[in-house]
């Protein structure tokens, strides 16, 4: 039954609890799915108790994070599973020369990517990187982990991983807060010996935190970073499971009835390697069981080789889990069943009849999205040019959908002005255009136009600007602030690109017409022509308008419409349809009054009505 | 008891889920749930699961859930193999074909083809317009409560209508008026539903 303390939380947000009642003074972060909500619950909860604020990337970010760890601030920086990639350069240097308080590195990894463009286990960073990883596997331990992982890392000065994925982060569930933990604040003591990493330096850090990875060893062995527990009588097998994967564990291991001895490290890394061995004197057989990559398998089949274990076992080579894909009930219990030859009635199905009733529903652009307008004019303009899209991440990487095919690559954040800029030196015959969001502009958007001005190369720079993160929900970005109140400060996409030296104009692109002149104007012009299509995402003219209470048109069809589909077709609106009589319909639910449909119709059918 | 909540992007899918959620924490229940995220605004398929009970996967597996609740009719069709035999489902019948498909020459499937599989599945079908209930009562909006009054109303979530009514009222105190209309609506659409 329930506690009268506890409270429900998501798991992002039982990590922004934790971090901040462990004592986190300074935090940094790039928003990205599913790491995002830790740093707005920071904000929203905990500003009074620490400085919290967005950074323009995540290497920015882990290089605030680290700078106020390397000057006795408790600090924390959240990142998505690919931004880990983009501060690799510093957090390979920090793994050397550690920091002088505490300094937690919160990544949110993606297995089955819900939203990523890869699927990389960042469990693997920890052991190429050195840097200790806890990896929750339920709300209170998202909590627990944060602050202990704070308190590791003031022990031993050194950042720590804490490791989450989407199935923990996205969690809802219950947990207790324990009082917040006052650290000491240190004064600032000067050590360049340490953190001027000029190779001198280098060397005597890498002899030194070798020697502090050997205490960790040690101390982690006798600390207990794990949980073990019985399932059934215990006694038949040794099952090794972490993080989300050790619920899906417990779960279908108790269904089947497995007597089971259930090892769940909370630290994976280093791995509490003693008691696995003990263990083994007890166990025969092993089963692991771990989503994506083989991590635990590989260690304990190092362990096992090392120490002469006489075991078996039991991992992804016998099908139990794969490294492909997020763990679902259903499959580890299929899986389970199949190996062990276990009576398992496998889950009715839907018929191949019956599944032909559903049709697909991808995400798409919302209703009003300026950037589905920016995709009408570019097509119009460059449809005699032969043009290759660099597009890039963000909610208008959804281009790649019908009707606008606005995508033929998308990589990494800010790989649009490179890519396009690459495209028009080798492929001189084709328009190069790149399209970056505002917020992925300022991310790494700078350099690739510091590059393409640079080389004098021959492209089209589309800046699909909605003043805001969009796709991750709202966040602010340097051009893009978002409350009146904070000490930020509005940069200039234009003036930035200006004084590089490329050729800026600005122009809203639900003027479409004007649009499509102003790309053919850039046609003409040689080398790097930034066009910024500047309007707010729908989402936020919605909220805006409920604040300020005012309604938003409507659009209605009247009787001129013939079903000619010149609305619907280039536009691909979620709230414009054809009805059974073959005229255009539209959804007042779903219309955000954009009106842009109407400047499509030749026939005067689409009219303005208020709500 | 597993319920999986599931709608198109943009219905509140999510919020009604934590509402559900928070409803059974505060009835002194163990819960856990799990939302599919970061693009489901958009217009996309959007599945919530939420577990009361001991187990600790926040995933509900195939053919586990109790009941589902869809803003949507193709959308309970898409989650239907996560119902247990003879489980329940209550949709909303107003019908969303993503304009994806609309690009691609799809048409919406015929409406009684999607009940009648629900029904052989074998499953109980409730179905009810909430936006014309909505629109009825003259109330702004409240569809997905009047969803969560058809669910209360069904006897099998074990908590007081007190309680959901006393957290409808906290949560939003500014709409309590307007948000209990919507969901005695629900209510009342199952007790029609059954008589009949």
């Amino acid at each position: 039954m329930k506690k009268t303390n506890t409270i429900t939380l998501l798991g992002n947000e039982a990590i922004a609890y934790g971090l901040a009642d462990g004592g986190v003074r300074f935090a940094s972060a790039y928003p990205g799915t599913p790491s995002t909500e830790i740093m707005e619950t920071l904000i929203k909860k905990f500003k009074t108790r620490m400085n919290a604020d967005w950074a323009s990337n995540e290497a920015v970010a882990m290089e605030e994070a680290a700078a106020a760890a390397i000057a006795g601030t408790d600090s924390a920086v959240m990142m998505k599973s690919v931004g880990l990639n983009v501060a690799m350069d510093p957090l390979m240097t920090l793994a050397l020369m550690g920091v002088t308080s505490a300094m937690v590195i919160v990544v949110g990894d993606d297995p089955g990517m819900h939203s990523s463009q890869n699927e990389q286990d960042n469990r693997n960073i920890s052991k190429f990187s050195g840097i200790p990883m806890f990896e929750p596997s339920s709300i209170q331990e998202c909590y627990d982990f944060a602050r202990e992982a704070v308190q590791f890392s003031r022990k031993f000065k050194i950042p720590v991983f804490l490791r989450s994925v989407t199935r923990i982060s996205h969690e809802m569930g219950q947990l207790e807060l324990s009082p917040p933990v006052v650290n000491d604040i240190e004064p600032y003591e000067r050590d360049p010996s340490r953190f001027v990493s000029i190779p001198g330096n280098a060397r005597k850090n890498k002899s030194r935190m070798m020697k502090i990875q050997r205490e960790i060893d040690e101390y982690v062995q006798e600390k207990k970073y794990y949980r073990e527990y019985k399932i059934g009588k215990g006694n038949e097998y040794l099952v090794i499971t972490s993080g989300s994967s050790s619920t899906f564990a417990h779960d279908a291991l108790s269904y089947f009835g497995f007597n089971a001895h259930v090892l769940v490290p909370g630290l994976i890394n280093p791995f509490p390697s003693n008691r696995f061995v003990e263990l083994c004197s007890d166990y025969e057989n092993v089963i692991v069981i771990e989503e994506l990559d083989p991590f635990i398998e590989e260690k304990i089949t190092i362990l096992a080789y090392k120490n002469k274990l006489n075991i078996n076992i039991i991992g992804k080579d016998q099908g139990i889990t794969s490294i492909e894909g997020e763990i679902t009930g259903e499959i580890l219990m299929e899986n389970l069943a199949r190996y062990f030859n276990l009576e398992h009635e496998i889950p009715k199905t839907l018929t191949a009849d019956q599944k032909a009733l559903l049709k697909i529903r991808p995400p798409v652009l919302c209703p009003g999205c300026p950037h589905r307008s920016s995709y009408v004019a570019i097509k119009k303009a460059l449809r005699k040019d032969q043009p290759i899209y660099s597009n890039d991440i963000g909610c208008y990487a959804l281009g790649f959908l019908p009707p606008h095919n606005t995508a033929d690559t998308l990589v990494a954040m800010g790989a649009s002005i490179p890519m396009a800029t690459a495209i028009a030196i080798s492929r001189p015959e084709h328009t190069s255009v790149a399209m970056i969001g505002d917020s992925t502009f300022w991310h790494s958007g700078v350099s690739g136009i510091t590059n393409a001005v640079w080389k004098g190369a021959n492209l089209l720079v589309i800046v699909l600007d909605n003043l805001a993160t969009a796709m991750t929900g709202d966040q602010p970005n340097p051009s893009a602030n978002k409350d009146p109140e904070d000490s930020l400060v509005d940069l200039s996409i234009e003036e930035t690109c200006k004084g590089m030296g490329a050729w800026v104009r600005v122009i809203n692109p639900m003027e479409y017409k004007d649009t499509q002149r102003l790309i053919d104007e850039a046609k003409a012009i040689k080398g790097v022509k930034v066009l910024i299509l500047r309007e707010p995402c729908a989402l936020n003219v919605v909220k805006e308008a409920k604040i300020k209470k005012v309604k938003l048109p409507l659009i209605a069809i009247n009787d001129n419409c013939n079903g000619c589909k010149l609305c619907i077709t280039p536009l691909g609106c979620p709230a414009l349809s054809l009805n059974e009589d073959n005229i255009a319909e539209v959804d007042p639910e779903l219309c955000n009054g954009c009106t842009f449909c109407q400047k499509l119709c030749n026939r005067d059918a689409i009219e303005v009505v208020s709500r | 008891m597993n319920i999986i909540i599931t709608g198109v992007g943009g219905q509140g899918t999510v919020s009604l889920g934590h509402l559900i959620g928070n409803i059974a924490h505060n009835s002194g229940l163990r819960m856990i749930a799990a939302e599919t995220h970061g693009m489901s605004q958009r217009g996309g398929s959007v599945i919530f699961h939420l577990k009361i009970g001991d187990e600790r996967s926040p995933l509900i597996a195939k053919g586990q859930a109790d009941v589902i609740i869809s803003g949507e009719p193709m959308e309970a069709l898409r989650v239907l193999e996560f119902l247990k035999p003879n489980g329940v489902v209550i949709t909303n019948t107003h019908t969303i074909l993503s304009p994806v498909a609309v690009q691609l020459g799809m048409n919406y499937p015929d409406i009684l083809d999607i009940y009648r599989v629900i029904e052989e599945w074998p499953a109980k079908l409730y179905t009810l317009n909430t936006g014309e209930i909505i629109r009825r009562l003259d109330i702004p909006r409240g569809e997905n409560l009047v969803l969560l009054g058809v669910f209360m109303k069904l006897g099998i979530f074990q908590v007081s209508a007190d309680t959901v009514e006393q957290m409808i009222i906290n949560r939003w105190p500014k709409f309590a008026e307007n948000n209990l209309k919507a969901l005695h609506a629900g209510y009342d659409v199952l007790s029609e539903q059954i008589t009949n």
